[in-house]
């Protein structure tokens, strides 16, 4: 090999190689696809784009929230938000729901879209009460894409209160944002991976494949079948206060949104009180929806409690929706949106 | 030069094989072959530094493609 | 500093720079702050550790090669048991202590509780510690004679190899130090693409196969029995382009920088018998335990059962230093009772059977024989105990989910 190759001349090679890349480079930056919501992993670069793609003339609908409002074990047209853009084709809605979403990621995403002079015409989140339990993963952490686009709106008082995975800046994560600043390519490779494989890496995508031929697969799902016992804890019915970090956030979204003068529709999450009957059907849990429900707010931000809003028939879990659900939800938010 | 004691019992069809990549042992033999088809690709003074270009893009696409992800993931267990 | 890291391809980038701009009288003194800089990079105050080391090992060598030349053979033998010790001493404190206290409290069913200090394993020590005990046999057996702290510094620090090897022979290494050479003679074109070649390698292959060995980490439900053979043989594949990739990336810097280091792997996998595939793997290593603990201990000059337990003790040492953990020699002896049973047969059997001078066939079995052999081997190597390697091989030969 190498008495081979000595003879290839390597000022040749590697111009070839840098073109070839830059070439790449230059066509992923002008083909991003920005489908109907955001990928489960979604990277900076991505999110950037995509608040940058939103117009700046106050014409758009943004959605936040959790894996409700994204369409959990759905696909991206059978949710909510694609079924009110296909009613409503006047107003562009823009779903910047994700996994793992929640009233801590509504605040800062919001800080977000305020930074890049976005100010969305309507904003619809769903508010789960789930999330403001502190043993939920979601109650006081940040996506880390989102943590990383939005490192300069997060406050010292932001840093003390929630489990960031960013503290501390080290040497290969500058040079890594270094690259991405320049290699849209690499910038967006999560991104890629998931349009490509339908997962952030094509090892998850491969071991995906290959539990479907052992049959781990099957064995993994029956393990995991929504059954009552596998929500308790998931409830906290202990009385949401002033130091409930989710809360904290919940009214500082609230306070942004009226403060911007943005008009709003939140809505407490529907819930599958059927199957969670035993952890939720309490005074204590609708003493807290009350106190989600009746937070101050401005006379342009919506709080709706549709709690039991939706028959257990159309959800998966105790939470995510099925395509019908989904429908509904729709039906709910465009009554919603009209009855204002 | 093969050993004299492998060639003893190789068929004339081996015996080709010996003589053109200089052993008996079939997968130094496959090796031997299937390398001295790509060399000359790439050791053309021409042909050879345009190829060694494309396979060093194609390999670091690759490598950011089908690296396992390395990123910062939130994981979310909704139960 | 890991190889695939932005951090890395800095460095190494600033350190041709560095290397190549400096004018020839300069250019070792140029790669020892490289190197003492990637050490330092990982935990600075071990740098501290690998100077003493190497401070240590030089002045032994240095009285070594005095008292050869003034006949002191005893003084000698001293000064090379002195740095032996120093280095394998340093090497068993930092990285078997905890290994040596369990395994006392343990056998002592607790009434022996000893407390091992929690120290922090210095990067690359299993590397460094050998090249230096090499350094100091060779020294005393007259091999090496001629060298200067220049280039014994310039060996010791060599930051390519410094954290997964090949490991060096100083007799291969220290003659290029004062090579002149062009930027033409460095094979540039086929130096770089051998490293980015072993970048893929790890990063594409070897990183890939993490979530398919999950079943020897971990075994029991949900998994199949197939899981179970394709964690084998994902880590089979695993750690072959881990490795090949690391040593890929070192021996294609080395180049870059003017040195040739010797080649580490050659198709290990294709072998046809185990005593092949350990002249095929890791080759820097086995040569190294051939050459200084088989060998001294007689290697297979002393007889049939002096040559298997030679073997097999050898097998579990090169186990030992893979890993600070019982499996680890366990996986050692495995490979030990596989070339003495290799041994045996080849020096008995083999010679009677009609088949013996091979043909595609054969050849063909003989690899795959040798194939399975050493991927049951890595379940060892890989599981966190014994208890999920004995998990793990149970759950290959159960055709049911095991449930925990």
């Amino acid at each position: 090999m190498r008495h081979a190759v000595v003879h290839a001349r390597w000022w040749i090679a590697y111009p070839v190689a840098l073109i070839l890349l830059i070439v790449l480079d230059l066509a992923v930056r002008s083909w991003t696809p920005l489908p109907l919501r955001l990928p489960e992993q979604y990277s900076p670069t991505y999110l950037r784009l995509v608040l940058s793609d939103i117009p700046r003339d106050r014409s758009t609908t943004v959605l936040l929230g959790d894996s409700v409002l994204w369409g959990y074990k759905l696909r991206a047209d059978q949710t909510a938000a694609a079924i009110l853009q296909t009613s409503d084709q006047s107003t562009r809605i823009v779903d910047l729901a994700y996994e793992g979403g929640s009233t801590v990621n509504d605040d800062v995403m919001l800080r977000a879209l305020r930074r890049v002079g976005v100010r969305p015409a309507t904003v619809i989140a769903n508010v789960n009460i789930k999330e403001f339990n502190p043993g939920d993963s979601a109650y006081s952490t940040l996506h880390p894409s989102l943590e990383r686009l939005s490192e300069h709106a997060l406050t010292p008082g932001d840093s003390n209160v929630l489990d960031l995975h960013f503290r501390n800046s080290d040497l290969n994560r500058i040079l890594n944002d270094d690259v991405e600043s320049i290699w849209r390519f690499y910038a967006l490779r999560s991104d890629l991976r998931e349009q490509l494989f339908g997962s952030d890496d094509a090892a998850g995508a491969l071991l995906a494949l290959v539990h479907g031929v052992t049959g781990e697969r099957e064995t993994e799902a029956a393990l995991h079948v929504p059954t009552p016992d596998r929500f308790l804890g998931t409830y906290d019915l202990t009385p949401i206060g002033a130091d409930n970090v989710a809360f904290t956030y919940y009214r500082s979204f609230v306070d942004r949104l009226c403060r911007n003068r943005i008009p709003s529709l939140l809505f407490l999450t529907p819930t599958n009180h059927q199957l969670l009957h035993e952890y939720i059907d309490d005074p204590n849990y609708d003493a807290n929806l009350a106190r989600l429900e009746h937070i101050p707010h401005c006379s342009g931000v919506r709080i709706l409690n549709w709690d039991r809003a939706i028959p257990p028939r159309y959800f998966l879990d105790n939470d995510h929706l099925n395509p019908e659900g989904q429908r509904r939800l729709a039906q709910l938010i465009s009554r919603a949106l009209h009855d204002k | 030069m093969p050993d004299p004691k492998q060639s003893e019992n190789i068929e004339w069809g081996d015996a080709r094989t010996v003589i053109t990549t200089g052993t008996s042992d079939p997968i130094a033999a496959a090796w031997y072959l299937t390398s001295n088809r790509i060399w000359p690709l790439i050791a053309h003074p021409v042909r050879g530094p345009f190829l060694l270009g494309i396979v060093l893009f194609l390999l670091i696409v690759a490598m950011v493609l089908f690296s396992p992800s390395t990123e910062s993931h939130f994981i979310y267990t909704d139960f | 500093m890991i190889f695939n890291t932005w951090v890395f391809a800095a460095f190494a980038i600033a350190s041709l720079l560095v290397c190549w701009t400096s004018p020839a009288r300069f250019r070792p003194a140029a790669l020892i702050g490289c190197g003492l800089v990637f050490y330092a990079y990982a935990y600075p105050p071990y740098l501290l550790l690998i100077i003493a080391l190497a401070v240590v090992t030089y002045a032994l060598a240095k009285v070594i090669v005095s008292s050869r030349r003034h006949d002191r053979m005893t003084t000698a033998r001293w000064a090379l048991f002195a740095g032996i010790a120093a280095s394998v001493g340093v090497l068993a404190l930092f990285k078997y202590s905890t290994l040596f206290a369990t395994t006392i409290d343990e056998l002592s069913l607790g009434k022996l509780a000893l407390s091992a200090p929690h120290l922090l394993i210095p990067l690359a020590i299993s590397f460094f510690t050998f090249e230096f005990v090499h350094y100091l046999v060779d020294v005393y057996l007259g091999k090496i004679d001629d060298f200067s702290v220049k280039d014994f510094a310039t060996f010791a620090f060599f930051y390519p190899t410094l954290v997964a090897g090949p490991i060096k022979r100083f007799q291969n290494f220290a003659p290029q130090i004062g090579h002149t050479r062009t930027l033409s003679q460095l094979f540039i074109a086929a130096n770089v693409f051998r490293v980015v070649l072993g970048l893929a390698k790890k990063s594409i292959i070897a990183d890939s196969m993490t979530p398919f060995v999950q079943p020897i980490l971990t075994p029991g439900a949900p998994y199949h029995t197939a899981d179970y053979w394709i964690a084998m043989l994902a880590y089979t594949a695993k750690i072959y382009f881990d490795f090949t990739g690391y040593s890929d990336i070192a021996i294609g810097m080395a180049a870059l920088l003017g040195f040739q280091i010797l080649e580490n792997f050659d198709r290990p996998y294709w072998s046809a018998n185990i005593s092949q595939f350990w002249r095929r793997w890791h080759i820097s290593l086995s040569s190294w335990i051939r050459d200084y603990i088989f060998i001294p201990l007689g290697g297979s000059r002393r007889g049939t059962l002096a040559t298997f337990f030679n073997l097999a003790f050898v097998m579990a040492v090169a186990g030992l230093w893979h890993g600070a953990a019982w499996h680890f020699v366990a996986w050692g002896l495995w490979h030990g009772g596989g070339l003495a049973a290799h041994r045996a047969w080849s020096v008995t059997l083999a010679k009677r059977v009609p088949f013996r001078n091979g043909g595609t066939l054969v050849q063909a079995v003989s690899v795959l024989v040798t194939f399975a052999f050493v991927a049951f081997g890595w379940i060892l190597f890989a599981a966190p105990s014994f208890g999920a390697a004995w998990g793990a091989v149970r759950g290959m030969f159960t055709p049911a989910v095991i449930l925990p």
